[in-house]
Formats: C-alpha cells, structure tokens, sequence
C-alpha cells in the first residue's frame, strides 16, 4: 500500500485530485490544505509520497519541499497547474523526485508516484529538450562570488561584509542566499566545502 | 516775530557802533597828574610805545586830540588818557611834540581792545545763529542764545567804556549786571530740561530792574563825572554778588545730585575764571604783582559762552547721559598742557637759561604723564565705554543678533540694543501694512510718508525718528524713536544705527529664507511618508487601466470558450448524443492551457522560487521552441541591491525577446546578462530588419517605451541604435548607487 498526502490550498481542487487517484487500490491518499500542518506531523512520517502544488496560497511548495526531503526520506513529487518544464530544474538540482501537470490525465499521476516509490522518476519527453538547451558547462563562479566566498574563508561576519560592500544586512543575506542556490549548498560551511571539493576558487 | 528782528536790529546796531568806537581812537590809558595847574604824565601803560614816541614821566599834556587839556571835563575825575589819535606834548625842556597814536604802533593794545572784541562779537553772532538755526525747539537754548550775545554786546562795549563813551558806558553797565542774570534763566530752564528742581528763587524777571538800573547809574557816570568811583563799585559789587548766584545754584544743586552733567557745568563755569583768579587776582593781592594783567586773564572768562556752547553743540548738554568721549578728553587736556607749557615758556623765555628751561620742560612733561594717569584710571569707565567705540559696540550686537534664529528674536534684540545705546527709552517695532493697521497718530507720520521711507533711511518726523527695517510684499516693520524734540541723534548714532538696520535686513531676509526651506523640507517629509495625490491617481488610473485590460483579455478568450463549452455540456445533459465527451475533453485542455499562458505572462512563475537566472532561462527555452530565429543567451548570475530589479531584467528580456518573436525578422538574436561593480548591463542584438528610431519609439506595440521608462525609474542608460535593415541594437546599464534603506 503507497501512503500518498496530497498537499493543496484549494480545496476542490484537492476533492478533485483525491478523487482522480481513489481509482488506484494499491494508493491510500489523505489530503492537507496547509503546508504548516504538513511539518508538524513529519516527525511521525507517515506517508511514503508527498503530492505538493507549488503555490500554497502564502507559503511555497518548493521550500516545503526541501523541508521534507531534509527531514524524510519520502518521496515528493510537485503537482502543478503550471507549465512543468518550468520546475525541470528542480529535478535536475535533486530536490523533487518528479513533476506532474495537473491537466496530466489520471494514468500519468498514478504512474508517476508508483515509479517514484521505486525509486525512479517518470519524465514527460520534454525534459530532454530541457536538458539539451540548458546543458551545463562547469559552474563557475563570477567575480562578486568569489569575492563572497573569499571573504567567507577569512571569517568575516555578514555584518561585516555588508559594511564593506556599502550595503544592507538584508541585502547580502539576500546574495547568500542566491549563492548558496547556485552552488547547490545548504548552509555557510556547505559552500566551503563545495568550493573546495570543485575547486572554483582557482 | 518782528520784535525778535527789531531786537536783532537795535543789537546789530549797537554792536556796529560800539566797534567803531572801538577802532576810532586807540586806548591809551596813561594816567595823568596834576602839577601846577597843568596834566602831566605820571604813568604809561604802553610803555614800550612811550620810549619810542620820547614821551617820559613828568611830560606836560597839553591837548588830547587837538582840544586842549583844560576843556576836557572828565580829566580832573579820571586823572587818565583813556583813548586819543593825537596828543599835544611838551617836553620838560620846552620842546612841544605832536604826536599821532596809531593801532599800528600798539599791537597789543590793538588786538586786545579791538581785534578781539570785534572778533568774538561776529563768532558770538554767528554762535547765536547756528543754536537758533538748529537748536531752537529746546526751550533753554533760547537762554543760552541770549547769554553768548549779551557777553560778547558788553565785552565790546567795555573798550567804549574805558574811553568813557556815553552809549558804550550804559550798555556796559547794564550789561555786567544782565549777563549772571540771563546765565541764571538759562541754568533755570536747562535744570527743568534735567528734571532737576531749582533751587533759587523762582522769579528771576524780579531782577531784571538791577540792570536797568545799572544802564542808569553808567549814564549818569558819564554825565556827573565825580560819581565815578562810586558808581563803579556798586557796579562791580552788584555784578559780583549776581555772579554768585549762578556758581551757588551749581554746586549746591551738584552737592545735591551729582550728576556728570551738572559737573561738566560747573566746570565750564569756574575754569574759566581760574585764570583770572590764579593768574591775576591772587598774585595780585599777595605780591601785588600780576603774572597775567587782567585784561589777559579775563579774556578765559568770556569762554564760558562758548563753553556752554561746546558742550551744548556736541550734544553733551542734552543728552539723557553724558559720556566724555576719547576725542574730546585728549582735546582737553592737550589745551590745558599746552596753556601750561605756553605760559610756563612766555616767562622763563627771557629770564631763566636754556638749562632753566629744559628742566620747566622734564617736570612739566614728568607732572602731566603723572596726572594724566591718575585722570585716567579715574575715568576709565567713561573713556572707554561703548560710546567712544562705535563700531566695537555694533560688532557686539551683531554677536548677540546672530543667536537669533526667529525673526521676532531678532527684532527684540534690535530694541533693546538700540534702547541701550542711543539711550532712549521709547523704541517700537511697529508692523505697518497700510489698510487695517493704520498709525497711530501719536508717532505723527503719515501714509505718504512711510510709503517712500527706504529701507535702511532714518528721516526725522515730528515726534520720532522713522526707520524701515524690513519690507515684505503687504507689510513694512518701521523702528519708531521717539525724540520729542529734546534728543537729537548724533551722526555717529545714525550711522551705527544705519548699519544695525542694514544688518537686521539681511538677517531677516536670510531667516525668512530659511523659515521657506524648512516648510519645504517638512512638506517633503509629509510628501515622502505619503505619496503625492497625483501619483496616487496615477497608480489608480494604471491599476484600473491593467484591471480593463485583464478583463477584455479574460472576456475575448477564455469566457467565449467556457461558454462555448458551457453550451455544449447542457446538451450532453439533454442526452444529446452528437455531442463528444472526447471533445469537449479536449476543449477544456486547450482553454486550460491558454489561461495559465496568459497567467504566466502576467506573473512569471519562476522568478521569485528559482530565482533570475533560471527564470531568464526557462523564459530562453520557451522562445526558443517558438522562434525562427537562433537565440544564444548568457546570463550571468547577477548581485543586485534592489530587490526588484529581477523583476525589471526579466520583464526587459520578455519584451526584447516578444519583439523579436514577432517583429524582427531576424535570424539570430543574442542576448547577454553581465554584473558590473555596481549593477548590471544587458545587451541585445538581432541581424533582423531593423526599423527607424522614432518609428520604433513611437510605437506602442514595441514596448521599447516601457522599457525606457523601466530603466529611467532606475536611474540606468538605455542607448538603441537601429536602422532598416540593419537589425537593432540595445544597451542597457542600470548602475545601482550605494544603498540608501
């Protein structure tokens, strides 16, 4: 039996999709209108995979996400009314196990979260298109990169850096924040590491 | 009116008369005794004069002025040759001389008795008609008028005197006597200009009767000879007990109230009979023998007029206070060192040595360095107050204006200063704007005249001085100083208090002006809290412009296919089996798919989750399926302050890369995202077909106006070059200044 909650802030919406998976005998589907009251139960885990639109009225699924993924080992899957090519990245980036349109037709969802449960990742022809115009050179990193994470090494607080670049403290937890998207990393130490392991400052 | 000009007339005459009498005949005052029945000569005065005309001691005198001796009915009373042009002389040894007195031969005589009298009669003229030209509206200068003019009358008419002139006799008689009492008015009324209450009988007019009578007994002198002597005394003794008076009244009203004005009268008083009393009387008594003869000596009397004069002049004697300033100090006692050394030299130049006279000057030079000193240090207070330093003073009120930071501070400062230097109490700031606040009628100025008052311009009104001090479009602040006809301001009060006025102008001017900035600055405040109205309306209007737009948009589109689809589901109600669920299926999925296209332009989904560089990205791939034309991009992850300028490069991008979709014609397009130090430049490129400059700035459909407009709300450069057929090309920079949240 595959645990499924489906996470969505509309609730017909969610009437709609529980409905269009009821079919499945092998798939046991709860729904959630909130993303808040999905973390606070994530420490039971009880589902297997987690079915989340991306907009989720004021909070964002793309973040809840990574939440669960951090805290999990469930699967998640994004369910989306948006065109999905839009979110190819994020399966690319490891952080969703698979992207499903909410025009997909009831066949398409079911399979999806059955080769998701087995550890694979069902993906519409498209993602190659994806992958072809977005083919990565090596990351590298700009002049105000590696001057960040210059800085970063020698220890300097975000205070201090703002400070030095003339600019507010909001402004260069901002810039963190893109970098650490760009490099992939989670946290201050993370980017050293990943700086060091790709050599990006050489 | 015409009683004061036959007054002036009657004087005039008089004066003319006496001068004459003066000039006709030098005088000679040889006195004369009687041996034998005959006048000889028993004494000269002018003894230098008889060596040289050989006339000696004991010589017979036989005619004055070519009338014999014996005709003459004052000589067995006077016993002197008062005045004479021609003598007739025999000598002891029987030669008769014939001798002609001319002023030429008696220098001294000549100046003494009749240069200066005549002298200061025209200066006393002329004295008197300056204080009537410019000082007549204060009550006790009329006084002081008549006591310059009657001095200098009877100081003339003493030459005509002593020769014993019938008119000149009665004039100087009366007038010996009038002068204490004329100088007694004129202390009367100059003690009520003080405030100070007189001390002496209050009807002086009583004894007016004294010189009458005095004129009296001086004719009867000249007509019954042998009362002479008499005569003279009472005349001498009245005039000497009148003289008291007016010395009594100073120093008991001083011994009363010791004040610097009385003082300073008491000394124009009394140092000009020091000489006479030091030089002439007490040496006289004690040695009988003069240092200065008495003619001399009285000569320093007759500057008590003029002293009064001085002092009244140069304002000391009406001011409210009096101040000796720096000038007039040294003045006086350079005038007395000099006097000093003058006489000290006249005697020591023939009698002492050279070495006599060197040690006269050390001493003379050490005693008065000496007491200057002291005199200084005692005056100090006086000498150095801020009267005699005007420009120090102004400096310092300016010091104490530049505090003020309001106008009305400033106007206060401006009164009280001016109260305290020009001493008057009376200063108003008066406002003035010529309909509801009119003048008030006491200050005695009119519409007119405050009209053409020029700012920085003192006029002298009947009751006040005026000034402008300040002019704005419907009101004029006047300084109004009440004078009331007693005070007058000095030059040096006008100027200082002109250049107060200028300073307070441009001090005013100057708050006005900051007063301005700071109400703009405040309203900027309100205006920076609190949007303009007009950009309220505008982002309405913009708001509401979007909504009609969004609607139209909706209505076109996706209503007409829901309705489309509506229609055909109620007939699948109604079993109608035309109808096919497959394609209505379809349909729904083609209306879907076109509303969230049309959401996606409206909100780019990517942008605030994945961030600008994916969004650009993902918006290149979405273009690129659906463009003709190869498009290379690079967009390089960019570091920017604003937070929504994302937002702006993704919405430039959108639209450069529409109007490439659907206008260029191009076969390659290259587009490229770089950071700069500070912001980022973006640069477009295409090989299409170009268009005009204005065509594509003009056109609405090319967004390349909303592009602009983005880029200016920045603060960044947009150069475009394009030319048909030459594709386009647009340079975008965007420099971000350091943050100022």
């Amino acid at each position: 039996m595959i645990k499924v909650l489906i996470v969505d802030d509309h609730p017909i919406v969610l009437e709609g999709s529980k409905r269009l998976m009821e079919s499945a005998e092998d798939i046991q589907i709860d729904t959630e209108l909130q993303a808040v009251d999905v973390i606070n139960q994530l420490s039971e885990n009880r589902y297997d995979v987690y079915l989340l639109d991306v907009n989720l009225g004021e909070d964002d699924g793309i973040s809840l996400a990574q939440t669960i993924k951090e805290q999990t080992g469930a699967r998640v899957i994004l369910y989306t009314g948006d065109d999905p090519t839009n979110y190819y990245s994020l399966i690319v980036e490891k952080k969703v196990d698979g992207v499903v349109s909410k025009m997909a037709t009831r066949f398409q969802v079911i399979q999806t979260i059955r080769a998701a449960v087995q550890g694979l990742i069902m993906i519409p022809m498209d993602f190659l298109d994806y992958i072809d115009f977005n083919r990565r050179e090596e990351i590298q990193l700009t002049a105000k990169e590696k001057m960040l994470v210059s800085w970063l090494q020698e220890g300097l607080t975000n205070k201090e850096m703002a400070s030095k670049l003339h600019i507010s403290l909001r402004t260069i937890e901002r810039y963190w924040t893109q970098l650490f998207q760009v490099l992939g990393a989670t946290s201050r130490e993370s980017v050293l590491e990943i700086v060091k392991e790709k050599r990006l400052l050489e | 009116m015409k009683k004061k000009w036959l007054v002036l007339l009657v004087y005039l005459g008089l004066g003319i008369y006496l001068s004459i009498v003066a000039y006709k005949a030098p005088l000679l005052k040889m006195e004369l005794q009687q041996r034998d029945g005959q006048w000889s000569v028993k004494s000269h005065y002018y003894e230098e004069w008889a060596r040289k005309q050989d006339i000696e001691i004991g010589d017979i005198v036989l005619a004055i002025e070519n009338k014999p001796i014996d005709t003459m009915p004052l000589v067995p009373y006077d016993q002197t040759i008062r005045g004479a042009n021609a003598l007739t002389i025999k000598k002891q040894d029987g030669t008769i001389l014939q001798i002609t007195v001319l002023h030429g031969d008696l220098p001294i005589q000549f100046y003494l008795h009749v240069f200066l009298p005549i002298i200061y009669f025209i200066l006393s003229l002329g004295a008197a008609l300056y204080l009537y030209r410019w000082q007549r509206d204060i009550g006790s200068v009329k006084w002081l008028i008549s006591f310059i003019l009657t001095v200098a009358l009877t100081y003339l008419s003493s030459v005509a005197s002593s020769k014993f002139n019938f008119i000149g006799t009665i004039v100087n008689s009366g007038g010996i006597i009038l002068v204490p009492l004329i100088l007694l008015k004129f202390l009367k009324s100059y003690y009520s200009y003080l405030h100070i209450k007189w001390p002496f009988i209050q009807y002086i007019e009583k004894l007016y009767i004294l010189p009458l009578t005095g004129a009296v007994l001086g004719g009867i002198k000249i007509l019954q000879p042998y009362t002479k002597d008499v005569i003279a005394i009472i005349l001498l003794a009245t005039s000497f007990v009148l003289f008291s008076f007016p010395l009594w009244v100073l120093l008991y009203s001083y011994y009363k109230k010791r004040t610097i004005k009385l003082r300073l009268l008491i000394l124009s008083v009394i140092l000009p009979f020091l000489p006479f009393l030091l030089l002439f009387a007490l040496p006289e008594v004690l040695w009988q023998r003069p240092i200065l003869h008495a003619e001399y000596s009285i000569l320093f009397v007759l500057l008590i007029p003029f002293c009064f004069m001085f002092l009244h002049v140069t304002e000391r004697l009406f001011d409210i206070h009096y101040y000796i300033t720096r000038t007039s100090y040294y003045l006086m006692v350079a005038v007395g060192f000099t006097i000093w050394l003058s006489m000290g030299l006249f005697f020591l130049m023939d009698k002492a040595s050279i070495w006599g006279t060197i040690l006269f000057l050390f001493i003379s030079i050490l005693l008065f360095l000496y007491i200057k000193e002291k005199v200084d240090a005692k005056y100090r207070d006086i000498l150095f107050t801020p009267k005699g330093n005007t420009i120090r003073q102004l400096s310092r009120v300016i010091d104490q204006m530049s505090v003020a930071y309001r106008v009305d501070e400033l106007l206060d400062i401006l009164k009280v200063e001016a109260a305290r230097h020009l001493e008057i109490k009376n200063i108003k700031i008066v406002n003035y704007d010529g309909k509801e606040q009119s003048m008030p009628t006491e200050y005695g100025m009119t519409d007119e005249q405050i009209q053409q008052l020029q700012a920085g311009e003192i006029v002298k009104l009947t009751n006040v001085y005026g000034a402008l001090v300040h002019q704005e479009a419907r009101m004029k602040r006047l300084l109004l100083i009440e004078h009331r006809n007693t005070i007058r301001l000095k030059d040096e009060e006008l100027l200082w208090l002109k250049l107060l006025l200028k300073y307070v102008e441009s001090a005013i001017e100057s708050l006005k002006k900051i007063e301005e900035l700071l109400q703009e600055l405040q309203s900027l405040q309100q205006t920076a809290e609190q949007e303009p109205i007009w950009l309220k309306k505008l982002v309405w209007l913009k708001v509401e412009q979007e909504k009609y737009y969004v609607a139209q948009e909706l209505h076109d589109t996706v209503l007409q296919n829901l309705t489309h689809l509506t229609r055909e589901m109620s007939l699948l109600v109604e079993d109608d089996t035309a109808i096919s669920i497959q394609g209505l299926y379809q349909q729904m999925q083609n209306n879907v798919q076109d509303l969230r296209t049309y959401c996606e332009t409206l909100k780019p989904p990517v942008l605030n989750k994945l961030g600008l560089t994916a969004a650009l990205s993902q918006l290149a791939q979405q273009v690129s399926s659906k463009a003709s034309f190869k498009l290379y991009t690079t967009f390089e992850r960019v570091y920017l302050q604003h937070e929504q300028l994302p937002l702006v490069i993704y919405r430039i991008v959108q639209e450069l890369l529409n109007n490439a979709l659907k206008h260029s014609e191009a076969t390659k397009v290259t587009l490229s995202l770089q950071e700069l130090d500070e912001g980022f430049e973006l640069i477009y490129e295409d090989d299409g077909i170009g268009c005009t400059l204005e065509h594509m700035l003009q056109a609405d459909s090319l967004g390349i106006r909303g592009i602009r407009e983005r880029v200016e709300a920045f603060n960044g450069k947009c150069r475009i070059v394009t030319k048909a057929n030459e594709g386009v090309f647009i340079h975008i920079i965007i420099e971000e200044d350091e943050e100022d949240d």
